[in-house]
């Protein structure tokens, strides 16, 4: 099958949605002739033209707040933002504005705004550019969080997430812009809230996304050396989250690790521990493990970065530690 | 403090106790589980134990009196501790009662790992599947950190068969043995193992005896017997006849007893208690019902009054209500000999030649043989079955 890089498959989900669809326009920072920072918008402007393609100036409360406005009009705006760091700036707009306007005019609008913000660390960026804002999202109502970590889910994912009529926030990791993957040529898309099973096993669910779920394949087949099966769950959307595809893991194997990069407290992994501590307890063989960043601002330093951020060894070291080894 | 010797309450009836001995003297040193003093109870008589190390320091209740249960008889002190650093009140004084005895029993089990009891570290499914599999997890080994049981253990548990009774209930909760199941343990246990007992089996036709309670059912007379009344009633003129059945054994002496006092067993929630009807030979089947009745209602709502349960000289136990045919009933000591009763059952027989129905019934006679021996155990069986056969 063809294989494209995860900045081409998102591109071609963006050129294909706004091929479909008239309404679907893009704005951001450097979106235009020079194709995005990350190479993802690259021949958009020259296809669509200015009027699609629209470069804005740095100023995210402002053109993230037009978006909202567009999109209560009937616009598909795909934002991007350079980084998902910046998102602080318009989070009014996104949370009080997008995420509730539906709700409170009575459904009388649709909200169909998709913002695209790259996310991560393992970059040496430092602390304002290497943060992973997913779980604030994905407590608000009315907002819809994606976190892809393949090239194929990039693009299919982002299909749907632009037909979505509800806010989408669509997280990209900046580590998974260059990597490649088979994405069919024929159209598809993939429905929120279906988690992907990596890799099946029967000694332990491992539930992660976005970039970890590289690393934790790898891990995973460190771990199958040593006699140990690992089941690797990506969540794919943070919310919608598929409880049951976790659930049902958990009832096979027992035993959950759940791996992200950023911060523990009140975070994604909590999400899922919750869910299975309420719903799974009693298929528990031993304690849920969580592999999180330490809680502290991811330093630019790569040895410092390094300790902070989760590595394999500590997803490695989680999974014994829940199955008492 | 010095700590408080107490009459023991050695059963759910027992309110009062006769403190007969004294088997320690005033500054004896004492070690917990030593006996202190013998206590003698309308059914019972035993030994009390310290329940501490140290001194026993005060005698408070002399030897042959008898004191309401939880009174305070003695006092121990701690070693090293003296009487007279503590102003006690050394008369007799009754000590606050226990927390009620009819607390349900703790499961009794040896932990397996170092853990302490009552938390036994196990993962939810290792609990889970314990439960269901009826396994307890104080049994089983825990491989996992801290000594967690997983699933595993459990799996390998089950394996090596850790539980015969894998149909057992998941909560194996027991009753402590107390009160009167206590009694009937440590009574029954000295029956089997300080007398020869034998049992006769005998099929009788109690035709008779059917008939003798439908009449007196059908002129509804006052006290229709119950087959037990007639039974203790007519056994007590078989015991009359037949003294050697009557009696019990004091040192090296057969006593024949004076009174015949039947006694009757009595199946209560609280366990096995046997009421006693006195002077049973002296009374027809009308009169042995007219004080069976209140005897077996005081016995089975737990209120007998002390008489109500001694003075026994021979006892009938009837299981027929449940469809037993025959059985090896114990002797309920210190009487030598106990009847057990089963069930009527309708039959045919030969009689004078001809196929007859009639009912019959199997007595079975347990005795002791150091007492009688099996050919007078056995006449006296035939009498008491010549006697219901011969009810009109």
């Amino acid at each position: 099958m063809r294989q494209l890089f995860y900045n081409q498959a998102l591109g071609e989900a963006l050129a294909e949605e706004m091929r479909r669809d008239k309404t679907v326009t893009l704005w951001g920072i450097d979106i235009g002739p020079y194709g995005g920072a990350n190479g993802v918008t690259k021949g958009l402007w020259e296809e669509f033209g200015e009027a699609r393609v629209i470069d804005t100036p740095v100023a995210e409360l402002g053109y993230v707040g037009m978006g909202v406005g567009a999109a209560a009009t009937g616009i598909r705006p795909v934002i991007e933002l350079q980084f998902s760091d910046w998102i602080t700036l318009p989070m009014e707009m996104i949370v009080n504005q997008a995420a509730k306007m539906r709700y409170m005019f009575g459904g009388i609008l649709e909200m169909p705004l998709v913002i695209r913000a790259p996310i991560g660390g393992y970059l040496n960026a430092g602390a304002q550019h290497s943060n992973s804002f997913e779980s604030w999202f994905a407590f608000v109502p009315g907002i819809k969080v994606v976190v892809p970590s393949t090239p194929y889910d990039a693009k299919g994912l982002l299909k749907t997430a632009i037909r979505d009529n509800n806010t989408v926030i669509f997280f990209e990791h900046k580590k998974l812009y260059g990597i490649k993957g088979e994405v069919p040529e024929e159209e598809y898309t993939i429905p929120f809230g279906e988690a992907a099973i990596r890799r099946e096993g029967k000694d332990v669910t491992i539930v992660t996304y976005a970039y970890q779920t590289l690393r934790t394949l790898s891990v995973a087949e460190k771990l199958a050396k040593a006699g140990i099966d690992a089941e690797v769950i990506d969540l794919r959307t943070v919310k919608p989250m598929d409880e049951t595809r976790i659930l049902e893991s958990v009832k096979k194997t027992h035993h959950l690790v759940v791996a992200q990069e950023i911060w523990k407290t009140c975070s994604v992994s909590s999400e899922v521990a919750a869910l299975v501590a309420e719903q799974a307890l009693d298929y528990l063989d031993g304690p849920i493990v969580r592999v999180t960043a330490k809680e502290a601002p991811v330093p630019f330093s790569p040895s410092l970065e390094e300790e902070v951020l989760p590595k394999e060894q500590d997803i490695y070291d989680a999974v014994l530690k829940t199955l008492g080894r | 403090m010095p700590s408080d010797v107490v009459m023991p309450k050695l059963g759910l009836n027992m309110t009062e106790g006769l403190l007969v001995e004294w088997l320690k003297k005033e500054g004896d040193p004492v070690k917990k589980g030593d006996l202190l003093f013998s206590v003698e109870t309308d059914k019972i008589t035993t030994e009390a134990e310290a329940n501490v190390d140290g001194m026993l320091a005060k005698i408070l209740v002399a030897a042959g009196e008898t004191v309401p249960v939880r009174t305070v008889v003695g006092l121990i002190t701690a070693p090293g501790e003296t009487l007279a650093a503590e102003p006690v009140n050394l008369t007799a004084r009754v000590a606050p009662a226990e927390i009620p005895a009819e607390k349900p029993a703790e499961t009794v089990a040896a932990p397996a790992s170092s853990q302490p009891r009552g938390t036994v570290l196990a993962s939810p499914i290792a609990k889970r599947m314990a439960a269901e599999k009826g396994i307890d997890l104080a049994m089983v080994k825990g491989t996992g950190p801290d000594g967690r049981i997983s699933l595993e253990d459990v799996e390998r548990a089950l394996a090596e068969g850790a539980t015969a009774g894998a149909e057992k209930p998941a909560e194996s909760l027991g009753v402590k043995i107390e009160g009167v199941r206590a009694v009937i343990a440590e009574r029954m246990l000295a029956s089997s193992q300080n007398t020869a007992q034998v049992t006769l089996h005998l099929e009788t036709d109690v035709s008779a005896m059917v008939a003798y309670r439908q009449k007196l059912k059908t002129a509804a007379v006052q006290h229709v017997p119950s087959f037990n009344a007639i039974l203790a009633s007519v056994t007590a003129q078989a015991l009359k006849e037949f003294p050697y059945m009557n009696a019990v054994q004091e040192g090296n002496v057969i006593k024949f007893l004076e009174k015949v006092n039947v006694g009757l067993a009595v199946d209560t929630d609280a366990g096995l208690v046997v009421v006693v009807v006195p002077d049973t030979e002296r009374k027809d089947p009308q009169a042995v019902q007219a004080e069976l009745t209140p005897l077996i209602e005081r016995a089975l709502a737990r209120k007998s009054q002390p008489d109500d349960l001694s003075g026994g000289t021979f006892t009938i136990t009837n299981l027929g209500g449940f469809g037993v045919e025959g059985f090896t009933p114990i002797i309920n000591p210190p009487e030598m000999a106990i009847l057990g009763v089963g069930r009527i059952i309708e039959k045919l027989v030969i009689l004078d030649g001809k196929v007859a129905q009639r009912s019959m019934m199997t007595l079975s006679l347990t005795f002791d043989h150091r007492l009688v021996d099996g050919a007078p155990a056995a006449r006296f069986l035939q009498a008491v079955a010549e006697k219901l056969a011969a009810l009109a």
